[in-house]
């Protein structure tokens, strides 16, 4: 398990290029709804003495009054980021594609990218939303129930404290569900560029592997959970001991967060390099 | 029992002199049988008639009926209130009270015949004719009360808690929240017109509580396991042997007795000057305990100072259980219910803000005890303002209310933006959300325009004037029923005396316009314009000696500056010019045009053009287009479109899992 967390960063530094393309193509969706955010600042309250306020701090009454005369940003966000959500789901299905190619094949360019995007663009986008699809229901079917009997649940335990400990337990266990989903996924995906299995069979020996070797992959997750945590509670630390204060400080910061997003491909990437390397011994014997 | 003779550990509730008229005075004895959920219970009400009219009957509010079925005027037909739905009720969780006997002392029965709806007591709905509501009880009497004679009415009745709803109730082991409870006197007025009358109208969704000043003498026997919380000081505590004790609670000078009884119930003490404060808290709560008596602390330091003084020797917290929840948020005599969770975390200080809030009701309507079903803007409002005034001295402007994650808010703009996120500015006038609105009911006007109000006013005339302004008000209205124009007149007479006439007009026309009015305030700096002063250009002359002249810059600027009126409050504003050089000009203008050129000619270029610039006009609902600058701030522009990016990326980085 720790050699497959230490194999998946080397992979990850090895794909820097193909990091780097994922990188910018999320970049110029996130572009997008900057630049409304931008124009919209500009065109509402561009010309108000009220906008020093928000450089200095966060600042309730100027935000809201924008929101509530203008839309603000709750507008650009609610009809923006749907689209964005919807395009980068199926471009991301693409980048999927291409890395685990890469993976597959020790050969981190981008014309195996490339290759690997558009070869199994139509299997993987099936493959995902199965797993989409499980995940929505289970997530419904866990949380809705938890949430809607509230008023019943409550007085049949000893306190609220017992409340709060099932709503931890129940969220331990869905995120290592969510975790297992995703190391299935993964695996799913795996067999059918190793294999070139049908969708079925991709999906079945997917959960199969996962399953079988459940503590293993869980693990490498959590370790790679822990890697993020890590590093979202450094950047969070940096955020709360400045912030974007000034316009220096507003560039600085830029670049803190775009180091911080490209560490989440290089992340994402390790993950799907750790998930390999667990199962490459399993497949050659299988 | 008097004063000095009252049981170790409890407060003494005796006034050496009375506060109020005491007009409306309760004796009751009740037993809980709490697996039943109902109380059986006898009444005395002792009743002056402070009028010069005879007076032939009583009305009596009759509240819990408003849960009896979903045909009384209180429910409305709807199966959901207050975001409770109850669709799903058995027979056991529904809720009414009844009275069984009453006897005008020295008179004959006046429950006879029975049933009551069939006698001379009846039930009656002087305000909507739902004959199906019981919320007002009419008791036509033997023998009238004359002016100055005092009524002993002694009564029986039975009430049965209905599962918690809209405050009251039961919930599960054995929680019970006994808050408007019992057949109570409406109150017996002159209204505005001057003529004597009931005033006791139907419990509307929409409206609170409201009624006469008096002494409750209130003893409960129930089961030993119950630990209670109630209005006033405890002057009995006995242990009947049985499995019951029998307590009982005395207070005076109040408009209203609650209770509230829990198993798991811890009480916590501490001490403000010569306020005992009890705090009644789940055990799972315990941790928040400290939290509840500071915030209380805090406000009884504050509104002591500021306000006036808290006359009463207790002020008990109860802290409901979760599943209790729907019975807190509110406030009696003497004692407040809150509302809080296992675990909040310190930054989350709504669990402050609610005590502080309710705490304030304590003078907002337990003793200016203006009519909360009429006029609740007068209490609700004014206790949003001192809300949020205690909120910002002990937690800072803008960290009050929340300061989480790196999210924070004060009281005061939150109040504000909830005001000025309504749909519908216009929707109504703030004195109209009573019970003659049975519709709609705009808890943003009533609570957050009104303290929104009450911040421009002392914005207009300073803290200092406002303190005295609402110490003058509170010392002569204490104890009794100001109305609105009550307010109003202390508010001008002080005004008038500390700040001149014009000041007075100014602030007669904030109130009105605020309180009686369905407008709202929003002045904007449409455009400002600065331009170099330049010769004429252009052919000059006749035909025959035609001389062309080309433009040339002159020293100075020329400056216009356009500002509009958009809502329909009218209220006179500056504005104040700032040139490249520093220096600055002010423009006075009253306000009432609904849009105002001001042409002005300056050694320098103007900078910047500012609508009150010291934000007194708070009511305004958009700071934002108050001012005009041609040095925008556009690393703003760039901080948040940056930091929009970074979170876009960091969801599309999240949702793409499984693809």
């Amino acid at each position: 398990m720790i050699k497959a967390f230490t194999q998946g960063w080397k992979i990850a530094f090895r794909s820097w290029r193909i990091a780097t393309i994922v990188y910018l193509l999320q970049f110029l969706l996130a572009l997008v709804l900057g630049m409304m955010v931008y124009s919209e600042l500009g065109s509402s309250i561009g010309h108000s003495l009220e906008l020093k306020k928000l450089l200095a701090d966060y600042d309730h009454t100027v935000l809201s009054d924008l929101n509530n005369i203008h839309g603000g940003f709750q507008k650009i966000i609610t009809t923006g980021l749907p689209w964005l959500v919807l395009i980068w789901l199926i471009a991301s299905v693409f980048i999927s594609g291409g890395l685990l190619f890469a993976i597959d094949r020790r050969q981190y360019t981008w014309a195996l990218f490339w290759a690997g995007g558009a070869r199994y663009f139509f299997s993987f986008l099936k493959i995902g939303l199965v797993f989409l699809a499980i995940f929505l229901l289970i997530t419904a079917a866990i949380w809705i129930p938890l949430a809607g009997n509230f008023d019943t649940i409550i007085p049949a335990l000893p306190s609220e404290r017992e409340y709060a400990y099932i709503i931890i337990f129940v969220l331990v266990l869905y995120l290592l569900f969510v975790l297992f989903l995703w190391g299935s996924a993964t695996a799913a995906k795996f067999f059918k560029i190793k294999e070139n299995t049908s969708i079925w069979q991709s999906l079945k020996k997917g959960f199969g592997w996962a399953w079988r070797h459940f503590t293993k992959v869980e693990g490498l997750l959590i370790l790679f959970a822990f890697a993020q945590m890590g590093v979202v509670a450094i950047y969070w630390l940096i955020e709360g001991a400045s912030g974007m204060v000034s316009p220096t400080l507003i560039w600085v910061f830029f670049f803190i967060q775009q180091v911080f997003v490209f560490f989440r491909i290089l992340w994402r990437i390790g993950v799907y390099g750790g998930v390999e390397a667990l199962m490459s011994p399993v497949v050659d014997h299988e | 029992m008097v004063s000095g003779q009252v049981p170790a550990n409890d407060c003494d509730p005796y006034f050496a002199k009375a506060k109020s008229v005491r007009n409306a005075n309760y004796d009751i004895k009740l037993t809980l049988d709490h697996e039943a959920k109902k109380i059986t219970a006898t009444e005395t009400l002792i009743w002056i008639n402070h009028s010069p009219d005879t007076i032939q009957e009583m009305r009596l509010y009759m509240y819990l009926n408003a849960f009896k079925n979903t045909n009384s005027t209180f429910l409305g037909g709807t199966t959901n209130v207050f975001g409770q739905t109850f669709e799903d009720r058995t027979a056991e969780e529904w809720g009414w009270i009844e009275v069984t006997k009453a006897v005008q002392r020295g008179q004959g029965d006046l429950t006879e015949p029975v049933p009551i709806e069939s006698g001379v007591i009846k039930y009656i709905q002087p305000n909507d004719d739902n004959e199906d509501d019981q919320s007002v009880l009419q008791v036509p009497l033997d023998q009238g009360v004359m002016p100055g004679d005092t009524l002993f009415l002694d009564m029986k009745f039975t009430a049965k808690m209905p599962k918690i709803i809209a405050r009251t109730g039961y919930a599960d082991k054995d929680y019970f929240a006994f808050l408007h409870w019992f057949p109570q006197a409406g109150v017996y007025e002159k209204n505005r017109a001057g003529e004597w009358g009931w005033n006791c109208h139907q419990f509307f969704r929409t409206t609170e509580f409201y009624s006469d000043f008096g002494v409750y003498d209130v003893e409960m026997t129930l089961a030993d396991h119950l630990i209670i919380g109630a209005s006033g000081c405890k002057i009995k505590d006995q242990n009947n042997g049985n499995g019951t004790r029998t307590v009982k609670y005395h207070v005076e000078d109040v408009i209203d007795f609650a209770w509230v009884c829990y198993s798991e119930f811890e009480e916590h003490r501490d001490q403000w000057n010569h306020v005992e404060i009890k705090a009644m808290v789940p055990v799972e709560h315990r941790s928040l305990a400290p939290r509840l008596i500071q915030a209380v602390k805090n406000s009884l330091e504050y509104l002591t100072e500021n306000v006036g003084e808290y006359p009463f020797t207790t002020i008990t917290i109860i802290d409901p259980p979760l599943h209790g929840l729907r019975s807190g948020f509110m406030e009696y005599p003497t004692l407040i219910t809150g509302g809080s969770f296992w675990g909040a975390p310190k930054g989350f200080r709504g669990v402050e803000s609610l005590i502080v809030h309710e705490f304030a009701h304590q003078y907002f309507m337990m003793m200016l005890a203006s009519n909360e079903k009429e006029e609740a803007w007068l209490d609700e409002g004014f206790v949003t303002y001192y809300e949020d005034r205690i909120g910002i001295n002990y937690f800072g402007e803008k960290h009050s209310q929340q300061d989480l994650f790196g999210l924070h808010h004060g009281n005061r703009e939150m109040s504000r933006v909830e005001y000025t996120s309504i749909n519908n500015l216009a929707s109504g006038a703030t004195v109209d959300q009573g019970w003659n609105n049975k519709t709609t009911r705009s808890r943003e006007l009533v609570y957050q325009k009104t303290g929104t109000m009450l911040v421009t006013m002392e914005r207009l005339l300073g803290l200092e004037t406002m303190n005295r302004l609402i110490k003058t008000y509170f010392e002569r209205w204490k104890f009794k029923h100001p109305r609105g124009e009550d307010f109003i007149a202390v508010a001008l007479e002080v005004v008038e005396k500390e700040k001149g006439a014009e000041m007075k007009s100014v602030i007669e026309s904030l109130l009105r316009q605020s309180i009686y009015e369905a407008s709202y305030c929003d002045y904007a700096l449409s455009n400002a314009v600065s331009r170099q002063k330049r010769t004429p250009m252009g052919l000059f002359g006749t035909t025959d000696s035609m001389d062309y002249q080309k433009e040339e810059l002159k020293d100075g600027y020329n400056n216009v500056v356009r500002v509009d009126r958009k809502g329909g409050m009218i209220l006179p504003v500056v504005i104040e010019i700032i040139f490249k050089d520093g220096s600055n000009k002010i423009i006075e203008w009253d306000g009432v045009a609904n849009s105002r050129t001001f042409e002005f000619e300056s050694a320098t270029k103007m900078v910047s053009a500012h609508i009150d610039p010291e934000q007194k006009i708070y009511l305004d609902i958009d700071l934002n287009n108050n001012s005009y600058t041609w040095q925008p701030e556009t690393s703003v522009f760039w901080k948040y479109a940056l930091k929009v990016m970074f979170w876009v990326q960091n969801v599309l980085q999240s949702v793409s899992m499984f693809t």
